[in-house]
């Protein structure tokens, strides 16, 4: 499914790490690897939770980017990113150095066009003049500060064009709407069909549906699992035939137990079964195109033309 | 019973010719239990040389030698019918995930054997669901035999409108090493090699290299796996990267595209509901072959494919082959490495 708005920034940030095209990868090309995510981190004055840490190993100098989806700057947060020391930050993230040169830590906000202005207006209010990134469906810019660390001061000069969204690593959140969970939920059960599975619990049915699991904290990964296990209900719901979903007990966690599987038809039905559960409920079979007036279908008269013929298809359906 | 056996077979000037297949088997390193059970109503027999057993079909008859040796890419040898032999294996590949094709792509076909231009070649594109009416070449099937056939394929592919359906689909080469003797050897895209000559040693040296620059390829990707891991203390970092395709002409219906790739059907056996947005169409797909979750996002002339731990290069393999055969033989693959895994060949 298409990312969420508020999950564009922490996508953004994780591309420009690696190499997904045509998104940029400004920050790999810069030499920073990606180090961490959801990073917890103690300061000086308590600890906080790094959205992105990003390390650049030839010279260890350390990115750590606040994914701003929204206008609101909580001010408690954005005074600890203040005096992140980099030794806590290598420490906490589990950064290996293998050079010697003393770690230093710049921290950039990145947010979205249309939150910029309340956003830069926050972080005036305790005196930041640090780097914010703007993001926006077309370009990403610097509207404040100079470029952080120094491998990226030229990177950033110009804005940088998009022609595409971020790519998709981190898909969903507990605050995602049910539909996005129904969507990775069914097509986690349908690689248990494909792999003939008779039973799934809701905690490997949420692994296999959310691939990005790892980065969640406890509270929001029994959060995650909850999510999973409703839409796994009203999937089971929905595909009666193919599905049941049974909820816990105090003997047995939730899980879903899968009925049939079209694997069990020959290769025709087991195509048939499986576009059927790409169908949503009440949505008809596809029908196709209308032709248009006096158009010649040259297809179906070629189809017929090799049907006499009788040839072996090397290269259609029948592959192998 | 041992690879002398083989070649004295091979090498009988009268006998038919020798095809193999080479199939692709996750045997998780117990090769005897997977042949063991891989075809029910057969009969597994050892040989002398433990990296070899022979396959006897109780019900067809027909005959494999398995050579194992290589301990992913799996030679299937026989002298029966190769059109019986194919659909045999045919059946075993649709019914197990750890059992498929070698999908090779076009570039790996258009040289096969070191200073060797082909002397047969078949391209053979099939269009038709996928490039929407309109299109110079929705089909095009090409079969030359003769010397330095690659010649014309090559004349065509610099029609920028006939490009995207130069897709090679069969060689054909003579091959000479002074060490070993000489193949003919004709290779299809599904890893299918038939030969007949005078060396078995250079038949399996042709196909060794072959299944080397496969090997490159599937591997490439699968150091791209998308792997999470999380941190002892909170937070987690992610290792891998997407796959993303480069297409030589943009897709003008997205629908229709979206619709074709995603229908489950041979040879993609990809399933999944594609969401079209403003900027791009994503899909969370299964493919259907492995059980394996991969998310697609589409745009008007690039594809960025997740392929998620666990998952195997050769759904990327067989994606891009087909692809190729299907929508675009110009396709490429963005980054340098992977885009010269895609196109490896011999230089002649």
């Amino acid at each position: 499914m298409p990312l969420e708005g508020r999950l564009l920034p922490i996508n953004a940030f994780i591309g420009l790490c690696k190499s997904a095209p045509p998104w940029p990868s400004t920050l790999a090309d810069a030499g920073f690897w990606l180090v961490g995510l959801e990073v917890p981190v103690r300061t000086n004055i308590g600890s906080v939770t790094l959205d992105g840490v990003a390390h650049a190993p030839a010279t260890n100098e350390l990115l750590v980017v606040e994914c701003k989806s929204g206008s609101n700057i909580e001010e408690d947060q954005a005074r600890k990113l203040a005096v992140l020391e980099p030794e806590s930050v290598v420490r906490s993230a589990a950064i290996t150095l293998s050079v010697e040169a003393k770690p230093t830590i710049e921290v950039l906000y990145l947010c979205l066009e249309g939150h910029t202005d309340r956003v830069v207006l926050g972080l005036s209010k305790i005196g930041w003049t640090g780097p914010i990134l703007e993001l926006s469906s077309s370009y990403l810019r610097l509207v404040q500060g100079s470029a952080p660390a120094s491998p990226l001061q030229a990177r950033f000069d110009d804005e940088i064009e998009l022609t595409g969204p971020p790519p998709g690593f981190v898909t969903v959140d507990s605050e995602s709407p049910d539909e996005a969970f129904d969507t990775l939920v069914l097509t986690a059960l349908i690689g248990c069909q494909a792999q003939r599975l008779d039973m799934i619990s809701a905690r490997a049915l949420t692994e296999r549906a959310i691939p990005h699991l790892p980065i969640f904290g406890k509270a929001a990964k029994g959060a995650l699992e909850r999510k999973v296990s409703q839409a796994a209900r009203r999937i089971a719901e929905q595909y009666r035939d193919n599905y049941v979903f049974q909820p816990s007990s105090e003997r047995r966690e939730a899980a879903v137990r899968i009925l049939k599987t079209p694997e069990d038809a020959d290769p025709r039905g087991r195509t048939q079964g499986y576009q059927a559960l790409a169908r949503r409920r009440g949505e008809p079979r596809r029908r196709p195109k209308p032709q248009i007036p006096g158009q010649t279908q040259f297809e179906s008269v070629l189809e017929e033309l090799e049907a006499a013929d009788n040839t072996d298809e090397e290269g259609g359906d029948d592959v192998g | 019973m041992d690879r002398a056996t083989l070649a004295e077979r091979f090498e009988d000037s009268a006998g038919a010719p020798t095809k193999t297949f080479v199939v692709e088997a996750h045997a998780d390193g117990d090769p005897q239990g997977f042949l063991s059970e891989l075809a029910p109503g057969s009969r597994l027999f050892s040989t002398d040389d433990v990296h070899l057993h022979l396959l006897q079909s109780e019900k067809t008859g027909l005959e494999f030698w398995i050579d194992h040796l290589d301990d992913r890419f799996w030679s299937f040898h026989t002298w029966s019918p190769a059109g019986q032999a194919r659909r045999f294996l045919k059946e075993l590949v649709e019914r197990r995930r750890d059992f498929d094709w070698t999908w090779l792509p076009s570039g790996h076909l258009a040289s096969i054997w070191p200073s060797t231009r082909p002397k047969w070649l078949r391209c053979d594109f099939r269009g038709e669901r996928f490039v929407p009416e309109g299109g110079r070449a929705r089909r095009l099937q090409i079969q030359i035999l003769g010397e330095d056939t690659d010649d014309l394929l090559r004349l065509i592919a610099t029609r920028e409108d006939y490009a995207p359906a130069v897709s090679v689909d069969q060689v054909g080469v003579h091959a000479v090493d002074p060490a070993f003797g000489m193949v003919d050897e004709a290779v299809n895209r599904t890893g299918r090699f038939i030969a007949k000559g005078d060396s078995f040693a250079l038949h399996q040296e042709l196909i060794r290299g072959v299944v080397a620059h496969y090997r490159h390829l599937v591997e490439s990707v699968e150091r791209r796996l998308i792997d999470w891991r999380q941190y002892p203390d909170g937070g987690a970092t992610v290792g891998g990267e997407p796959i993303t395709i480069r297409l030589s002409r943009p897709i003008q219906d997205l629908d229709a595209f979206l619709s074709e790739l995603f229908s489950c059907r041979e040879p993609f056996r990809l399933w999944g509901i594609p969401e079209v947005s403003d900027e791009a169409a994503t899909v969370e797909a299964v493919d259907l072959h492995i059980g394996q979750h991969l998310r697609f996002e589409i745009g008007t002339d690039w594809i960025r494919v997740f392929l998620y731990e666990g998952g195997c290069g050769n759904s990327i393999a067989r994606l891009v082959a087909n692809l190729q055969h299907r929508y675009d033989a110009s396709l490429t693959l963005f980054e340098e490495d992977l885009a010269s895994a895609l196109d490896q060949r011999y230089q002649g």
